[in-house]
């Protein structure tokens, strides 16, 4: 009797700790490891003619099954710029069966769903990816270290990032997506990873059963282009005649002034470089220098919402003050440091002024 | 004194029955017959179409199988026993289905330890320094103590239901 509830105590314990680890992974709280044998023990006490007898076990036990699972988890969107190699996406790989697995990977494009394919690295110009597995656990694609295509072994429960690597096509315009599609595959072990093969037939005591409850996950991750977009406009307006002399009244008449106004706009969502912005003075007119903006400048120059700057566009192609203007024969040029950069969602405005002929 | 001899040797055999090893105990025929099953429930179809739900033994399971646990006492002797008490816990891996522990003439009561008894009400956990009242799926431990004897022939049985983790 005594030695009994020792037993018992012993195996109580052992149960609440065990419950206390469980709790703390409550996700994969139905996944006991394959082989384990699950005992239990009853225990009936009782007396004849009021003296107790020697208690009575009985033991009822099975064996725990292998059950095939997995959990594939994306579902990210990566920002990109045309013309971008190995871009990076993430995908995080659980395996959920309850004993060790293989996995085999691949990563393809979609042929609905998005706008353009990826190419495949290392700059090959076709359609496709590459992929790699975080050899170190840190999260972080490693060129180096993360070199594994597959996953030999994979523990019960534990995870792994897998790394899609795809070369954007420079052609791929501002907002417009790639989705990186990769499926893994639960394969067994042994050598040669065959596929996992569900047992059929009866229930046999003694043996574990393999239950392929899902072999194969699929899951999308999102390449989004986030690109510069450019546009440029120019319109014309008459400033003043030598009748009418000014705005709204001048007319486009021999001798009136004309200002031409040259916009480019940043619709994209990435800065662009802006090398310069070049415009052929129009024929028939003359270059009207020195001008009349503020300090008798001949360019007027506005950067998203600031205020105009002024610079003077020196003719003989030689910009001697360095300021960004300077005529080359009868085309302006006006380039750093007087515009740089157009901003994401802004403009950089360029104004002149010429004389009709 | 032939009387008293008589009840000396009355006493004394008994003595003697409820002293005895175990071995000597199980040539009496007063031992009852204990067994316990793990079964899950199966619906079977008969040969007339009717779906019906039966236990059926379990040798193997995968996580997540209902598992139904049952303890059966069968009183093979020719004298009643009495103050039956079956014992009985959730294995290790399992965790218990609330108001799964169940038998006929019996009061159930649990335990989280093994050691401290209780009826559902009694049973309280101590939870960063606050007493709750304990869940069922934290009940480890069952006894069934059965309301008088169990006459020969008959059977006390207990059950109780827990999930493979």
């Amino acid at each position: 009797m005594i030695l009994v509830l020792k037993q018992m105590r012993r195996v109580g314990l052992a149960v609440v700790a065990l419950g206390a680890i469980g709790l703390s992974g409550t996700a994969f709280a139905q996944n006991t490891a394959s082989g384990t044998s699950v005992v239990n023990t009853a225990t009936v006490n009782y007396t004849v003619n009021a003296i107790a007898q020697t208690p009575i076990n009985a033991s009822a036990t099975f064996l725990v099954d292998t059950v095939i699972n997995l959990n594939l988890t994306g579902g990210t969107t990566v920002n990109v710029t045309p013309g971008q190699l190995n871009a990076v996406t993430v995908f995080t790989l659980t395996n959920t069966s309850n004993i060790a697995s293989a996995f085999t990977l691949a990563a393809a494009n979609t042929a609905t769903g998005d706008d353009f394919d990826m190419n495949q690295p290392p700059a090959t110009g076709t359609p496709g990816y590459i992929l790699r597995v975080d050899a170190n656990g840190n999260g972080t694609y490693e060129p180096g270290t993360d070199t594994a295509t597959t996953i030999p072994t994979l523990a019960r429960n534990a995870s792994v990032v897998v790394f899609v690597l795809g070369d954007v096509p420079a052609t791929a315009a501002n907002t417009n997506t790639s989705i990186a599609r990769l499926t893994a595959n639960a394969r067994d072990t042994a050598v040669g990873n065959p596929a996992w093969v569900a047992s059929v037939g009866a229930d046999v005591a003694g043996t574990v059963q393999i239950v392929v409850r899902n072999s194969t996950a699929t899951v999308d991750d999102t390449y989004v282009v986030s690109s510069a977009a450019l546009s440029v406009a120019k319109t014309s307006a008459v400033i003043s005649d030598p009748f009418n002399l000014v705005s709204p009244n001048a007319k486009a008449i021999p001798g009136a002034v004309m200002e031409y106004t040259i916009t480019v706009n940043n619709t994209g969502a990435q800065p662009a470089t802006l090398n310069s912005v070049s415009d052929p003075v129009p024929a028939l007119t003359t270059y009207l220098f020195p001008g009349q903006y503020t300090g008798a400048r001949d360019v007027s120059i506005q950067v998203g919402a600031g205020a105009p700057t002024f610079c003077i566009a020196e003719a003989g192609g030689v910009d001697s003050n360095i300021d960004g203007c300077v005529r080359t024969g009868s085309t302006l040029t006006v380039g750093a440091p007087a515009i740089t950069t157009v901003a994401a969602s802004s403009s950089v405005i360029v104004k002149f002024r010429v004389t009709i002929n | 004194m032939l009387k008293g001899i008589q009840k000396f040797a009355g006493v004394a055999a008994v003595l003697a029955c409820g002293l005895s090893s175990q071995a000597f105990a199980q040539t009496q025929t007063c031992v009852p017959v204990l067994k316990s099953v793990a079964e899950v429930e199966k619906e079977v179809v008969d040969a007339k179409g009717v779906k019906s739900t039966k236990l059926m033994p379990l040798a193997t399971a995968t996580p997540g199988t209902l598992v139904i646990y049952t303890t059966t006492a069968s009183n093979g002797c020719k004298q009643p026993i009495d103050n039956i008490e079956i014992s009985n816990f959730v294995p290790e891996h399992m965790t218990y289905v609330a108001s799964s522990a169940m038998a006929t003439g019996a009061e159930v009561t649990y335990s989280l330890d093994g050691k401290t008894f209780g009826t559902a009400d009694q049973l309280t956990v101590l939870e960063n320094g606050v007493s709750r009242k304990a869940r069922a799926d934290e009940y480890k431990f069952f006894r069934w103590a059965f309301k008088g004897s169990l006459a020969p022939g008959a059977q006390a049985a207990a059950s109780f239901r827990a999930v493979l983790n």
